[in-house]
């Protein structure tokens, strides 16, 4: 083995030895600490490293402050107390568009012609609906015309819930990286502590 | 000193002091909400964050700050955190990148960051006065020659010797090849080697 294949496989092979996990079963290893008993510059290199990799071992750390758990945790409670304040006053490019999606899916249900009624199904809701339908129906005839029925207003809605919808997938789109993981992560926060009370109570 | 034997994967971050079932009842307890459990977590976490921050930032007030983010962002994701990932490569994971953001933030202004006041707050092992000031200015000069060296290599040596992550896990934490992390290390090594020589040679010269 020559000393360039040697300075190769040197560090390696040091940190090796050092860290107890000692090659010196393999064929190579043996080449090689042979090469180290007969040429001293390699065998000073060696030793170089092997000062290096046992002062590794102990690399010094920095303390950190005493007080870092402290402010760590006021932090998080600073975090958790705005997080709760900012649930209920959503930003209105956030909470507008939601409003207005919901608003936009009630009127679309409502709207449906009360003879599609029997297609949806579900015990009571079927007729539900369909009352609530005939109520909002009624209510809007005079602005409908004689053969639309309640179809106009089917269809108003869905336009309106898809335009919502799209305000609101602008306004998601529009936030940070950071915004969105921020909501998500209060979203999962505020789901998991609905289940967790939801679990102790049952 | 060195090590008899490499620190077995579930290595816990250096000055944990716990052991890797009672941290994860605890992570489980967090994600339920538990503030209590949360505190100790970061209590016997902490060190590990910090000095890998400072590794990175070499300053103490970004190193806390950056700290208090990646405990924040911690506490925001434990909810979605499925324990796919060990806790501690997961905490390490954000810390790195957390800390090369913070650093690139910083990038223009690094020079008014650097801090040398370092050398008074290494770690000061409790052991016979002669040997400790031995030990102290070994640790001096190899703190002096890490700090030098480019902060992939910083980043890679705190992993491996500070934090005592397994090879495994420094894939996930830094998600690079294996090959590329021994290649970093074992040229972080040489260039270690190079430099404390060349310093040891110069005192001897100055002498």
């Amino acid at each position: 083995m020559q000393c360039d294949e040697v300075r190769a496989r040197l560090t390696e092979y040091i940190a090796d030895v050092v860290s107890g996990r000692s090659p010196s079963a393999s064929r190579e290893a043996r080449a090689l600490e042979g090469h180290l008993e007969r040429c001293a510059a390699c065998r000073a290199e060696a030793e170089r490293l092997r000062w290096v990799e046992e002062a590794l071992w102990s690399y010094p750390g920095v303390t950190p402050p005493a007080d870092l758990t402290a402010s760590v945790m006021r932090r998080v409670e600073a975090e958790r107390l705005i997080a709760q304040e900012e649930w209920h006053l959503l930003p209105w490019d956030v909470w507008v568009p939601a409003v207005a999606f919901v608003l936009a899916l009630l009127v679309a249900v409502v709207s449906i012609p009360p003879d599609l009624m029997p297609a949806i199904p579900g015990p009571g809701l079927d007729g539900a609906l369909a009352s609530w339908s005939e109520q909002v129906n009624a209510w809007l005839a005079p602005a409908q015309g004689p053969a639309q029925g309640g179809l106009v207003w089917a269809v108003l809605g869905a336009i309106l819930a898809t335009t919502a919808g799209l305000g609101l997938s602008l306004a998601i789109s529009a936030c940070t990286a950071d915004q969105v993981n921020d909501i998500e992560s209060r979203v999962s926060d505020v789901a998991s502590r609905l289940w967790d009370t939801a679990r102790r109570a049952h | 000193m060195a090590p008899t034997a490499r620190v077995a994967t579930g290595a816990l971050p250096a000055g944990a002091g716990i052991v890797g079932d009672s941290l994860d009842a605890l992570v489980e307890r967090c994600r339920c909400g538990d503030k209590d459990a949360f505190e100790r977590v970061v209590a016997d976490t902490h060190t590990g964050v910090y000095n890998l921050a400072y590794s990175v930032l070499r300053n103490h007030e970004e190193a806390e700050d950056v700290t208090q983010e990646v405990y924040l962002r911690v506490w925001r994701s434990l909810p979605s955190f499925r324990g796919d990932a060990r806790f501690a490569t997961w905490l390490y994971r954000i810390a790195v990148n957390s800390s090369l953001n913070r650093r690139r933030k910083l990038r223009g202004r690094m020079a008014e960051v650097e801090d040398d006041g370092v050398l008074d707050c290494l770690e000061s092992p409790a052991i016979d006065p002669a040997v400790a000031a031995v030990e102290q200015e070994r640790n001096r000069a190899l703190w002096a020659a890490v700090m030098r060296l480019p902060e992939k290599y910083q980043v890679v040596i705190n992993l491996f010797y500070r934090q005592q992550l397994t090879y495994d896990e420094m894939v996930e934490v830094l998600a690079i090849p294996l090959g590329t992390i021994k290649a970093q290390l074992n040229r972080a090594r040489r260039a270690l080697a190079g430099t404390l020589h060349a310093g040891q040679e110069g005192q001897g010269d100055a002498v």
